[in-house]
């Protein structure tokens, strides 16, 4: 069974264009040896791969619905604490050598340089590589197994865009207040509050508000 | 020139403010129960690689004038309309928690868990006095439920880092300079970076046999373990400055560095150049100090301090004293 490695920078010459193309469907995991080494406990991924797969097999490719449900269940079946998942090397290994047919298709190829970045980029950009972005959203929208947040964060473009690239997204209770408000809202208009909304709370501590000071401030945003 | 004839470009906020009315003290330290020598100064470095907590115990004070966001009638019961609270941050976890403190008198004691799962690179733990409901109060001061009315300094904590993380914004390699067309003609040269291109390379001159070997070793204790840590320390500092440099070079004027190594280099320095400056202000002050050439210097013995700081040279070099006079 497959185990988690960690793919160290020196790999990145292995994102070409080929793989995100997919003219090269993996790297034999041989010949990448010397760019990986053992995660720091045995992890199998067989849960995992069976999880990611039964999802890709239920989208067509190319949907963007399918975020909600690869995030959940990237995060259910890869129990990493954050520290663990701070290190890119480990997304950047599921990614670029262990499945990166699943980032083909969540994303239709259409120029390298954003193709790339799915691959390599640690975070929770966008432009993140694919599988970094999955868990780290679950991870700050779920509550006590409870992915419904999630779900509703990412079932918006216009808002898993512009919140998961704003630290306000690392506080759970103003990423809740958010995504109740702003979930059904107009792209637009989720961009200009999400810019508001990080001014008012450069003024403010978050962490010392209640989660009615939070939801009238997002409000308040929107004007 | 002086740090005060400095012309610093600040973010004012909107109502009365304090930035460094309040100041975080530890005072102990310990690790799974067992106690750890503080660091001087307003950081930890953790060396430790297993432990599961942390407990910091310390007060945050409130300095002169730190009531100053409070109008006059309120200053004289701040423990009714404000709260203390200490903020943890983790940018590389992306963890934030705040702590609310009982404030009494001139400030208030904490007991802080910091649990080693939830971080990763530096842990910052900032003080805030914060209005605690909405108020009516007078113009130019915050009646907002969350507003800020005074910080301070931040004390920050290192936890140990895994060696595999290293070559995140720099790739190392070793190589012979004496078969290099262009480096044999330096055979003095301990290393050579190259930061042109989307990751810096550092090239460590594998012709310096001893060097390479003690750099190479791989124990955590007796003389070479310790000789590593210095010579770990005299090269990064030499390579740390080239690299801050050249990110600050390439900053647009909004602060925004076009590679993610740069970004890297200044979101772990900023933190030790302007321990006094909040967060959010951190870029604008470097931004400042970087558009007057006669400041380019105080630029440099900044860089310098946070370097010294960051990189607990004198811990290793008595570390490396007290092992060598152990093996005579």
């Amino acid at each position: 069974m497959s185990r988690l490695k960690v793919l160290l920078p020196s790999a990145r010459h292995l994102v070409t264009e080929e793989l995100a193309r997919g003219v090269v469907e993996r790297y034999d995991e041989a010949a990448v040896g010397e760019h990986t080494v053992d995660f720091e406990r045995r992890l199998d991924l067989g849960g995992f791969d069976d999880a990611v797969s039964a999802v890709m097999a239920s989208h067509d490719a190319g949907d963007l619905s399918m975020d909600g449900a690869m995030a959940e269940a990237v995060h259910r079946q890869l129990r990493l604490s954050r520290r663990e998942a701070a290190d890119p090397g480990i997304w950047r290994y599921l990614a670029i050598v262990h499945r990166p047919e699943v980032v083909r298709h969540r994303w239709e190829y259409r120029s390298f340089a954003t193709m790339r970045t799915r691959f390599w980029r640690h975070g929770t950009r966008f432009d993140a590589n694919a599988f970094s972005r999955w868990w780290w959203v679950a991870e700050l929208t779920v509550m006590a197994e409870d992915y419904s947040l999630t779900h509703r964060a990412l079932g918006s473009s216009a808002l898993s865009t512009h919140l998961f690239s704003r630290q306000l997204a690392w506080h759970h209770p103003t990423v809740a207040a958010c995504v109740r408000i702003l979930a059904d809202a107009p792209g637009a208009d989720v961009e200009r509050t999400l810019r508001v909304l990080g001014k008012m709370l450069g003024l403010r501590v978050a962490e010392a508000m209640g989660r009615e000071e939070l939801e009238g401030l997002v409000r308040a945003a929107r004007g | 020139m002086t740090a005060s004839q400095r012309v610093k470009r600040e973010r004012f906020l909107p109502f009365a403010f304090e930035r460094h009315g309040l100041s975080v003290r530890v005072d102990s330290a310990s690790l799974d129960g067992a106690s750890l020598p503080l660091d001087e100064g307003d950081a930890l470095h953790v060396d430790d690689e297993e432990w599961r907590e942390l407990t910091l115990a310390g007060a945050v004070e409130l300095r002169k004038g730190a009531l100053g966001g409070l109008p006059g009638d309120e200053r004289v019961r701040p423990g009714e309309v404000a709260d203390l609270w200490l903020v943890v941050q983790c940018d590389r976890t992306a963890w934030r928690a705040g702590h609310r403190l009982e404030l009494e008198g001139e400030g208030a004691k904490f007991e802080l868990s910091l649990e080693r799962d939830r971080l990763a690179g530096v842990v910052e733990v900032v003080p805030w006095l914060v209005r605690r409901r909405s108020e009516k109060v007078p113009p130019g001061y915050a009646g907002a439920a969350g507003a800020r009315l005074a910080t301070g300094a931040r004390f920050a904590v290192y936890p140990h880092e895994p060696a595999s993380r290293a070559g995140e914004f720099l790739e190392v390699v070793y190589v012979s300079f004496g078969a290099d067309a262009v480096l044999s003609t330096q055979p003095w040269r301990l290393y050579h970076l190259e930061t042109h291109g989307e990751t810096p390379v550092l090239r460590i001159n594998a012709d310096h046999q001893d060097v390479v070997r003690v750099l190479d070793a791989k124990g955590q204790t007796g003389l070479e373990a310790r000789l590593r840590e210095v010579f770990y320390d005299l090269i990064s500092r030499g390579v740390w400055s080239l690299l801050f440099m050249s990110a600050v070079e390439a900053l647009d004027e909004d602060g925004n560095a076009p590679r993610r190594w740069q970004e890297g280099v200044l979101t772990e320095l900023l933190p030790f150049l302007f321990p006094g400056a909040p967060k959010a202000e951190r870029m604008d002050e470097l931004l400042a100090l970087r558009a007057d050439e006669a400041h380019l210097s105080l630029l440099a013995t900044q860089c310098d301090e946070a370097l010294q700081q960051r990189l607990d040279l004198v811990k290793h070099i008595n570390r490396l004293i007290d092992t060598a006079r152990g093996s005579r």
